[in-house]
């Protein structure tokens, strides 16, 4: 059971941060006040935090 | 009624004092950090962590979090007397000035620090005051007033309770504290985008880039449901890998998709925004409320 909430989760999760990056990413010339480097780090470093979580899960 | 000889007042506004310092803690937001201080607390502790400690945890958060609220407030002084909904606190109406708030803040700070190193450990007393400079400092002078991105990332801050009643409770941060983290994190946004849909025209007029106000409304429900199913989804990695049972797991899953839908529906019905911000509030305590029961009741 666990697995398979596992699998259902890291599948929400991985849904919900490329849905993130597609939006967030893509209309970044409509809402962007700071430069790009930042902006994409901002985006981004959730992102990546997120990712290193559910890959935590797993190993764990 | 009381005499005037023992009745403390603004002599500017009449206001009780006690009554302008209660106003800068911001005491109902901390109400919401506190429901998932004391289930983190549980979790790491697999049942009930103790009177004493969970006192003296809820009191150094508590602490914390409300010379936080009071820093805050000098910073966004400028922004809370453009706006409608925030122009009656006490420092846009003069009721206190920016020096005694700064003072009363640091000093709740500094106190929360000290309380809790002395009554739990270390480690619960940094990630507290790491909370408080986060707010400050990251999100209030960094990010509020610069980037869309502002209650994304400033939302860790609110974050850090759960952090903080885990490592009172074990001095460490195991993967469970980091997904109840994650959760409260991914929560933010949603909560004060629908706020920041509600308000729109004050942060416009003050000249905050909250996402609905930079991108519209219907853009920004979009990436609220994205942020939505990510948190839905650490509740169920919870399960997964945490401390918590089926108890915890059929509710995590029910009033999960019950959010999900909700978020959903947002789209075609953005006056129910102060609703869904108010249902936002609701959602997180029964996911933490559920993980304290699930703990207490299966342990």
């Amino acid at each position: 059971m666990q697995d398979a909430v596992l699998i259902i989760a890291s599948v929400a999760v991985a849904a919900g941060l490329a849905l993130i990056m597609w939006r967030e990413l893509g209309s970044g010339r409509v809402r962007r006040k700071v430069g790009v480097v930042r902006d994409t780090i901002e985006v981004l470093l959730p992102v990546v935090a997120t990712g290193g979580l559910v890959w935590w899960a797993w190993v764990a | 009624m009381t005499s005037p000889a023992v009745r403390i007042t603004n002599p500017r506004t009449d206001t009780p004092l006690i009554k302008t310092y209660v106003e800068l803690m911001k005491l109902r937001i901390i109400e919401l950090l506190l429901i998932t201080t004391l289930p983190a607390m549980v979790a790491a502790a697999g049942g009930w962590p103790g009177w004493w400690l969970t006192f003296a945890t809820l009191l150094g958060g508590t602490l914390s979090s409300a010379g936080a609220n009071a820093i805050n407030q000098v910073i966004d002084r400028d922004i809370d007397k453009a706006m409608t909904r925030t122009r009656g606190r006490p420092l846009p109406t003069d009721r206190v000035s920016t020096t005694a708030v700064l003072v009363f803040g640091s000093s709740l700070g500094v106190a929360g620090f000290a309380w809790l190193w002395a009554t739990t450990n270390l480690l619960a007393a940094t990630l507290s005051t790491a909370g408080l400079l986060f707010y400050v400092f990251v999100y209030s002078l960094l990010l509020k007033r610069t980037t869309t991105q502002n209650i994304v990332i400033g939302g860790a801050a609110g974050a850090v309770p759960v952090l903080v009643g885990w490592a009172a409770v074990s001095n460490s941060l195991d993967l469970a504290a980091w997904i109840m983290f994650a959760i409260v994190f991914f929560w933010t946004p949603p909560h004060f985008w629908a706020l920041a849909i509600r308000y729109r025209e004050d942060y416009e007029r003050a000249g905050v880039p909250m996402l609905p106000v930079v991108v519209g409304e219907k853009r920004a429900m979009e990436h609220m449901l994205a942020y939505t199913f990510v948190m839905v989804g650490a509740t169920l990695l919870l399960y997964a890998t945490g401390p918590v049972g089926w108890i915890y797991l059929t509710i995590a899953a029910a009033s999960g998709l019950a959010f999900l839908a909700a978020t959903w529906l947002l789209r075609d019905h953005p006056e129910a925004a102060m609703k869904y911000f108010g249902y936002s509030n609701v959602y997180l305590s029964v996911i933490f409320i559920a993980i304290a029961f699930d703990v207490l009741v299966l342990a």
